[in-house]
């Protein structure tokens, strides 16, 4: 079966100084440089935003604690050789989704997993190499996420709609704000 | 000079800039919902939002120093009014076509406002700062696009190659000097067009021929169409745009 899709990534994203990374979804992208670049126009939406990572998703390893406990790799150091630097991200409750919860040096993945594990409760983990990751530019920060923070259109807590319908059904008049009708001679202009 | 005599001379400066920003963002956004792919479907109509944010951003300040109400200027005015290039208001054809026109255009916006940062008048120059910072995303944005189209397979560099020699002969017209705008450059409020030009095509003439492996075309006969007379695209486009506008011109929006 041919798969016409471009490759996966997933990102993920850091959105206040001292929070820690999140996964917020994933993409698809030719290669990592426009990974970025797309994971910045469909995730980066809210305003806030500090940093930005994508991994190639088959870079990663992504199961629930369920799965983990009946089936762990017979011999998961098999072929590495060396030390590398893993993240690990945990899911602690099914609402939320997969933050950061350490980075470990390890021989592989799934020993990284393991000492991870071992701190923390989760209901879900995911671990992925620090080479895999490629992020945005720090260079790139007024382009990439500075914009994002005027765009107040962009959060529904802008359009009053619930407001403005409760006004319209008490018969009342309404301006298009959902506030009360501007005095004359004022006109409110949002740029 | 004193600013205040100036005004009426930026103003109509600063409504071409505000007219090729909307144009470009309507035919930009004509992707939405039909570009190739889901991503990129939403970063072009992120980038038809901030050519859009950009145009109110210069339609507004026309509206500090002339009182012109932004909405009237875009809705009410006929093509002939109209102070774009004629670059923007070319249908959106293929994605290449629409990509390479957006690279283009990018770029000479980008020379230009980076330029602006250093105006003598001040609010132009806080303006444009904040501006070219959505620009040069945009520029990162259609560069990754036109290098990896222009290298790809041979459908889509020959889609390109047609694509630059579509968009050649309007290229001069993004750097034409514009009336009274030679008062502006001496009170260094607005950049001279050759500086604005060389600062463009040092940037994009490399990157077509090395990066992109793209033929620059030769200069070839400019269009019939200009900023003052405008082809039957705009017209086509206005109708478009204008059209829930004037279906009841007195509503209130």
């Amino acid at each position: 079966m041919t798969d016409t899709q471009w490759p996966r990534y997933e990102v993920f994203l850091q959105t206040e100084e001292g929070k820690p990374l999140q996964h917020a979804g994933s993409v698809h992208a030719p290669d990592s440089e426009l990974a970025v670049l797309n994971a910045r126009d469909v995730f980066v939406r809210r305003p806030k935003c500090l940093l930005l990572w994508v991994v190639p998703a088959d870079r990663m390893i992504h199961r629930t604690s369920e799965e983990l406990a009946q089936a762990w790799p017979a011999n998961p150091l098999s072929g590495e050789s060396e030390r590398r630097l893993y993240h690990v991200f945990r899911k602690e409750s099914h609402r939320g989704t997969l933050v950061f919860a350490a980075s470990i040096e390890s021989l592989s993945a799934w020993d990284a997993l393991k000492v991870a594990m071992s701190r923390h409760e989760g209901l879900a983990w995911a671990v992925f190499p620090q080479e895999a990751v490629r992020q945005n530019d720090p260079h790139d920060r007024p382009s990439f996420f500075e914009p994002a923070l005027d765009k107040n259109y962009r959060l529904h807590g802008q359009y009053k709609t619930i407001q403005l319908m409760r006004q319209v059904e008490a018969g009342k008049k309404v301006s298009s704000t959902g506030a009360e009708p501007a005095k004359p001679g004022t006109s409110p202009r949002q740029t | 000079m004193p600013i205040d005599r100036l005004h009426p001379i930026i103003c109509s400066r600063l409504l071409l800039m505000a007219d090729d920003e909307l144009v470009l963002g309507h035919r930009d956004s004509e992707w939405t919902g039909h570009a190739p792919i889901l991503e990129e479907d939403i970063a072009f109509s992120n980038i038809a939002q901030d050519e859009l944010g950009h145009a109110i951003a210069w339609y507004s300040l026309v509206e500090e120093l002339s009182g012109k109400d932004p909405d009237r200027l875009v809705y009410t005015r006929g093509g002939a009014d109209f102070r774009n290039t004629p670059l923007v208001e070319l249908p959106k054809q293929d994605w290449a076509f629409s990509m390479t026109r957006q690279y283009l255009f990018d770029y000479a916006e980008s020379a230009r406002l980076e330029l602006l940062t250093q105006s003598a008048y001040r609010p132009l120059a806080d303006l444009a700062a904040k501006v070219t910072k959505e620009e040069e995303y945009h520029c990162r944005h259609t560069s990754a696009w036109m290098k990896r189209l222009s290298l790809g397979t041979e459908e889509s560099h020959r889609r390109m190659q047609s694509a630059l020699d579509a968009c050649w002969p309007y290229v001069p017209d993004l750097f034409s000097p514009v009336p009274g705008e030679e008062l502006l450059v001496q009170e260094r409020i607005f950049p001279a067009p050759p500086a604005v030009e060389r600062n463009w095509e040092q940037r994009v003439a490399p990157f077509l021929r090395a990066e992109c492996g793209l033929r620059i075309p030769e200069s070839a006969d400019p269009p019939a169409w200009t900023r003052e007379k405008h082809s039957p695209h705009l017209e086509e486009l206005l109708g478009e745009l204008q059209f829930v506008a004037r279906l009841d011109p007195k509503a209130k929006w």
